[in-house]
């Protein structure tokens, strides 16, 4: 079993560039604490490499710099030192990135449907400027989407008019309506209750595959990662540093079943092990 | 910094109106609850002129101090009838209309622009902040001298007074479009115009409301005032010439005219408000 425990080094090495999209090279961001002079490290020496189609899910305890890992790879934020890259096919336009945020920060003017349609309306994955009265058809295009996450009875409905639960749905819709090559998802199904987070945890699994999108899965819920990604990444406590890096060898996707095997509880198990500082055992 | 205070209180009333409003009351309910409401409205203004109408026989009351409102509303007609009152509402309401458009045309613009870019807002803050606190009607006589008594004049009044209320809560607007909502846009790769008009503009649309609406109010007062120091014709040369006389039912007319005028345009706004900013409410 500790065989799968590889250190994270080793493991990167035999990826070529060209097999990757997200690479993070020796990563480091401090930020400034407020009232003070000094600064914070959050996030201290993160290298990892996200391959083409892989799906990676990062775990950490609360705190250890995952959003920020996040929104730094996003481009929302500026490191402090260290390399990002997201690399896709077509080297010379941005990559397709959509962008779960923890919170939905869904747009309280626009209906449902409206904030599903955000990221088609922009002219970077339309490739022209889309009128406000001539949104009907990409309303109609995006209505999958709404579908796909169970929600195709709300377009019409504000946001301040539905669940917490389902407005983290429709952001979930909001980022894979514009059909991202890369996809950085930010504990998507963190406010959700069992039954939803299943069912959304099967779709992503089939989106994952037909779009062929790489993704960056953050989670508190060990089994989750394990049951979805590829590779999970435990951080440790602040400052965040990989870690370990454990493959999930099954193949995607994964039955719900599949939670109920050996090799699943194992993998769980280690993973737990590596949260919770219990590495000395290698 | 430019002081927000009026837009602040403004949001706070209008959002928890709005939570009042639909904090998930059933439909039924709440159309009810809106029909309560308006017919409370009527009831107290009934009552409170009920009240002025009866109170001068009552408490005898000289005719010169003040006038029941069914004189009042008598003499409006009868000024309507032989068509002497009509060029003073037009005149004033014109040299109103002219100012205020003027005014949004430019204030909204660049309340817009001083919430976007942090440099001019540096440079124009003092200056708004100065200039909000500083009876701008007191520049009226000058105003006068420099354009005269007619249009041109009063509508720069009337602009200098709409001014503040319109840049304040449209910079108020733009500041309530917070990071994590410009975070997204930016995750989507808009562009800086796309974040203008689907984040920003949409954003500040019900502060640029408010601002309007406080507005009206402060025009109207800019139109009265600036024909105090000089008119040959309008609403406030009608009250002037009035009061000389002593004419107390005149005086009251003009009142009763210029209320007026400001509810019918806080309810035009209130009207639009509710076709553009329809989240709000939850309609
Ligand atoms: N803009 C900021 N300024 C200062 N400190 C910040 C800023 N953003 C994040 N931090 C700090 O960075 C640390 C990591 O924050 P981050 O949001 O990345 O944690 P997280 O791993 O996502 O936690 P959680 O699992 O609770 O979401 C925190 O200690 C936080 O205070
Ligand atoms: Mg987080």
């Amino acid at each position: 079993m500790n065989n799968m425990n590889l250190p994270s080094s080793a493991e990167e090495s035999s990826l070529t560039d060209g097999d990757s999209s997200i690479i993070i090279q020796n990563l480091l961001m401090e930020f400034e604490i407020p009232g003070s002079q000094g600064v914070l490290r959050v996030i201290d020496d993160v290298s990892f490499r996200v391959g083409n189609g892989e799906f990676v899910a990062v775990v950490g305890p609360s705190g250890c710099g995952k959003t920020t890992l996040l929104r730094i790879i996003a481009g929302l934020l500026k490191q402090t030192s260290g390399e990002v890259s997201v690399v896709t096919e077509s080297p010379h336009t941005l990559p397709r990135l959509g962008f779960v945020s923890q919170q939905a920060n869904l747009y309280p003017w626009r209906r449902v449907i409206d904030n599903v349609s955000f990221g088609r309306e922009l002219k970077q994955w339309n490739g022209k400027w889309t009128a406000p009265w001539k949104r009907k058809k990409i309303r109609d295009e995006v209505m999958p989407y709404l579908e796909l996450v169970g929600l195709k009875d709300f377009p019409r409905y504000f946001p301040h008019q539905i669940s917490g639960g389902m407005q983290q749905r429709v952001n979930l819709a909001r980022a894979l309506a514009i059909n991202p090559e890369v996809l950085l998802m930010d504990e998507p199904f963190g406010a959700l209750d069992a039954q939803t987070r299943e069912n959304l945890q099967d779709e992503l699994q089939k989106i994952a595959l037909s779009s062929d999108a790489s993704i960056i899965f953050i989670t508190h819920d060990i089994r989750e990662a394990v049951y979805l990604a590829d590779r999970v990444i435990v951080l440790t406590p602040r400052p965040g540093k990989v870690r370990t890096s454990v493959r999930v060898p099954a193949v995607r996707p994964r039955a719900p079943e599949y939670q109920l095997t050996e090799e699943f509880n194992d993998l769980v198990r280690l993973v737990w092990h590596d949260v919770h500082g219990e590495s000395g055992r290698q | 910094m430019v002081q927000p205070t009026k837009a602040v209180d403004n949001l706070i009333s209008m959002k928890s109106d709005a939570a009042v409003e639909d904090s998930a009351t059933p439909l039924k309910k709440r159309r009810s609850g809106g029909r309560r409401r308006t017919r409370r409205a009527v009831l107290s203004i009934l009552t409170g002129l009920l009240l002025w109408e009866f109170s001068i026989p009552i408490f005898h009351i000289n005719g010169l101090v003040l006038s029941p409102p069914t004189k009042i509303f008598a003499r409006f007609f009868e000024l309507l009838a032989d068509g002497s009152i009509q060029k003073h509402i037009f005149t004033s309401f014109s040299q109103f209309a002219l100012g205020y458009i003027f005014c949004a045309l430019t204030a909204i613009p660049l309340g817009l622009a001083m919430g976007k870019i942090e440099r001019l807002r540096d440079a124009l803050d003092p200056w708004i902040s100065a200039l909000y606190a500083t009876p701008s009607i007191s520049l009226a006589p000058l105003i006068l001298i420099w354009l005269g008594l007619g249009l041109q004049a009063k509508a720069v009044i009337v602009a200098l007074m709409a001014f503040f209320p319109m840049v304040i809560n449209t910079v108020a607007g733009v500041d309530s479009v917070t990071k994590q909502y410009e975070e997204i846009a930016l995750a989507f790769r808009a562009s800086r115009l796309e974040q203008f008009v689907k984040l920003v503009f949409p954003g500040a649309l019900p502060f640029i409301f408010a601002g309007l609406r406080l507005a009206v109010g402060r025009g109207i007062v800019g139109v009265v005032v600036a024909d105090l120091f000089g008119a040959t014709q309008g609403l406030g040369y009608l009250l002037i010439q009035a009061s000389q006389l002593f004419n107390t039912v005149d005086v009251f007319v003009v009142t009763v005219i210029l209320a007026g005028m400001g509810v019918l345009l806080t309810l035009l706004l209130g009207f639009f408000q509710r076709l553009l900013c329809g989240w709000q409410s939850g309609t």
